[in-house]
């Protein structure tokens, strides 16, 4: 479907509020129509019999004409003052109902864009920056205000006064009608070669922007690095030279418009010439009166300023597709794992978790888990061990359902994951990251994030057997802290006991620790590690750990090297048998003498 | 593990008395020096979740409620929150600018006289408990709080509207910003 025509599928909900609202324009064009009218009922009827030859003809006010004269005179004032009320009412009325209604359209467009997003896959994300997909959701949405219902309504107005005074004019003379369209296959032609012409270049145009905004996110989250390397001149001429392409592409689009709407304006121009000249032509025949080629001229441009206006809407529609384009395809995006329909929810998990000769690679790459089988009893701790890019991460992406495996299968609590709704698999996990992930927030919202009705005694409990209580309670603000945009304003440590305080409160089943402690210092590491321990108790946790001596009491350590588990056993098993995981221990144990 | 059972006193088995500058917190049997108290949610429920700390910041003890401490140890703890948490409240806003730190500089007028203080974002802000707003110097950290917007002069809410990110929200639900205390 057209991206236009699409676009205008947005304005079904809100359909009788813009019919009233055109309603609105159609009258206020009449109301408009009617003052003329009456201004020419008032000098033809009223005031020209007193003059004669430009003298004043008028006699005595106690005339009883002068008198009626004078009445009906305030009779027409009075008539132009109630079309000057109904024109504001009216006008009130159109521009506040098609104005809402574009504010309304913007305001479901950019939830359901975000809504969206927010159930594209991993694989979505990893192509795209964070803030080119900001930008599609605020500059392109807004680039959208008042493109639908305006544009609607211009065009609906516009075709009507075409109809109208195409018709007055195939009244008057349909042979001077006929030469009146004579321009318009060149006009359309033009519009034709401009839209084709200029479409790709708004398109870059919004993908110019969504570049600085990607460059400017980026820039601004990592301000502290770029003040740090003195990178600061660096970055300006980055970001003047992303500007500078918008620049450019923004001067392209601004000479094809100055050059397309002069040009057109030129075409149109022919249609009066030609009338000229052939009306003129049958005026010396005989066959047209003057006065029919003045009504016409006249109406010719009532005729052509439709036709123009038009033309003008065609630029705001191209305008208005590259970014609709930009948005849709957003929304034309599916996500790549979904529910099937007869998807089942999960009731509460035990936490078994089991592989079955799991392969997997990430879109056209080599593959990161080759024949993976696991499997873990409910409550064990789990601890996943190997070298950088063995493909520990990618276990907990497959136990997640961030992705699919591509051969094997990975069952929860018996049940293939394939058949099971994710959303109630999800809510059951808890992760505590190597860089946990704050919201700009306070506290007490970052804690309750995963249990939103958690009650305070809930909170404070979740705080303090992660540790986090004392700590919080001694900000002036305690729980109602703000802490600022990703936690800014927290340690490394206090950012981690909060996150593990918010898994806490959400009771997760299966818990996934990654690198939970490797950015803290021994003593932070010592109070995080005893909240991990409450944590664990009950639930099936997956261990990511580099430090080897964090997972040494794991129920099985699992060691993978180049997606392939190399073996697996406790601790002591390990390195009883000598393999990857003992030499791991050797260098780890020997770097730390050192 | 409920470790809050653990820390949390029950009001009516304890008791809080001063001795010369301290309190002493009598409960179990045993009696411990309060140093401070602190409100775990000053903003969302001040009244609630109440911690008593010694001189190390180690908490003696969560007070669920004041509710149910005999009169006297309710006064006591009342009288340390207010000394604590009792701010300026701000009775006009005279003026608002911006300034070369990208904030602004508010000059109003409290009960206690004639003040300023600097915002630098919607982080000094707590509209939590709407229509009580909390404002936080960005520099000094000292707290000033308006006890009802909506009671505010008209000059004083116009001066103030444009630098406050208050949504119909906080309009519609004002009643319900004060009911969750």
């Amino acid at each position: 479907m057209n991206v236009f025509l699409r676009l205008i599928t947005y304005v079904r909900p809100y359909l009788g509020r813009v019919c009233i609202g055109i309603s609105a324009t159609l009258v206020i064009i009449g109301l408009d129509a009617a003052q003329p009218l009456l201004m020419r009922e008032v000098i033809d009827n009223i005031l020209t019999p007193y003059f004669t030859e430009g003298n004043y003809i008028g006699g005595d006010f106690a005339d009883t004409k002068i008198a009626a004269d004078f009445d009906r005179l305030q009779f027409y004032a009075l008539l132009l003052l109630g079309i000057y009320i109904l024109h504001t009412i009216f006008s009130f009325i159109n521009r506040y109902l098609l104005n809402r209604t574009g504010q309304d359209i913007l305001f479901s467009l950019r939830v359901q864009v975000y809504d969206h997003l927010q159930h594209l896959g991993l694989r979505f994300y990893n192509d795209r920056s964070t803030g080119e997909l900001m930008s599609r959701v605020t500059a392109d949405v807004e680039s959208l205000q008042y493109t639908v219902t305006d544009t609607l309504e211009r065009v609906l107005v516009n075709i009507a006064t075409i109809v109208i005074y195409g018709s007055i004019l195939f009244g008057l003379s349909f042979e001077l009608a006929l030469i009146t369209l004579l321009p318009m296959p060149l006009y359309s032609t033009l519009i034709i070669f401009y839209n084709r012409t200029v479409r790709p270049y708004y398109t870059m145009a919004r993908e110019r922007i969504a570049d600085i905004s990607a460059l400017l996110q980026d820039n601004l989250s990592g301000i502290r690095v770029i003040k740090c390397f003195a990178r600061e001149g660096h970055e300006l001429s980055r970001f003047t030279q992303k500007c500078k392409a918008f620049l450019t592409i923004s001067i392209t689009i601004i000479k094809t418009r100055v050059a397309f709407f002069p040009l057109a304006r030129f075409v149109i121009s022919m249609g009066p010439l030609l009338i000229l000249l052939f009306g003129g032509r049958q005026i010396i025949l005989g066959d047209l009166t003057i006065g029919t080629l003045f009504a016409f001229q006249s109406f010719l441009w009532r005729f052509y300023g439709p036709v123009e206006s038009l033309t003008r809407i065609n630029d705001t529609i191209v305008r208005a597709a590259a970014s609709a384009r930009r948005i849709f395809e957003i929304l034309d995006t599916q996500p790549e794992i979904k529910d099937t329909p007869n998807a089942l929810p999960f009731d509460r998990l035990n936490g078994s978790v089991e592989f079955q000769n799991v392969t997997f690679a990430y879109e056209h790459g080599p593959p990161v888990l080759q024949g993976v089988s696991l499997h873990v009893q409910p409550g064990q701790l789990i601890g996943l061990v190997g070298p950088s890019g063995a493909g520990k991460t990618t276990i907990i992406n497959l136990i997640c359902r961030f992705y699919d495996p591509d051969s094997g299968t990975v069952c929860v609590d018996g049940h293939d994951l394939k058949n099971m709704q994710r959303a109630s698999l999800r809510s059951q996990i808890g992760m505590v990251l190597q860089e946990p992930f704050l919201f700009n927030g306070t506290i007490r919202e970052n804690i309750a994030y995963g249990k939103l009705n958690a009650t305070e005694a809930d909170i404070i409990n979740a705080a303090m057997m992660a540790n986090a209580h004392d700590f919080v309670c001694g900000f002036p603000d305690a729980y109602d802290t703000h802490i600022g945009e990703r936690g800014v304003r927290l340690s490394g440590g206090e950012k981690q006991r909060i996150s593990i305080a918010r898994a806490i409160l959400n009771d997760p089943r299966i818990l996934i620790l990654d690198e939970a402690t490797s950015s803290v210092d021994t003593e932070t590491e010592m109070l995080i590690q005893k909240a991990l321990e409450r944590l664990m108790e009950g639930r099936t946790t997956f261990a990511i750990a580099h430090r080897l001596s964090t997972v040494r009491r794991a129920d099985c350590l699992y060691v993978i090297d180049r997606g392939k588990i190399v073996e697996f056993g406790t601790h002591t098993q390990l390195l009883a048998s000598g393999g990857l995981y003992a030499h791991l221990c050797d260098m780890q144990f020997a770097l730390e003498d050192t | 593990m409920d470790i809050t059972t653990q820390n949390q006193l029950i009001p009516e088995t304890i008791d809080i008395r001063q001795n010369g500058d301290s309190l002493i917190l009598s409960a179990g049997g045993e009696e411990r020096h309060i140093d401070h108290i602190v409100r775990c949610f000053p903003f969302s429920t001040p009244d609630q979740w109440i911690s008593l700390r010694d001189q190390e910041g180690t908490e003696l003890g969560l007070l669920p409620t004041l509710d149910g401490l005999d009169t006297q140890s309710r006064t006591r703890v009342e009288e340390h929150l207010k000394d604590r948490y009792d701010i300026p409240k701000i009775q006009t806003i005279r003026n608002i600018e911006s300034n070369k730190e990208g904030g602004t500089t508010w000059d109003i007028d409290t009960d206690a006289g004639p003040m300023a203080f600097t915002l630098r974002g919607d982080q000094n802000l707590n509209l939590n408990a709407f229509p009580e707003i909390v404002f936080t110097d960005a520099i000094t950290r000292k707290r000033y709080k308006i006890a009802d917007y909506t009671k505010l002069d008209r000059a004083s809410q116009k001066i103030a509207r444009a630098y406050l990110p208050m949504s119909s929200r906080h309009y519609s639900g004002r009643r319900g910003g004060r009911s969750r205390r």
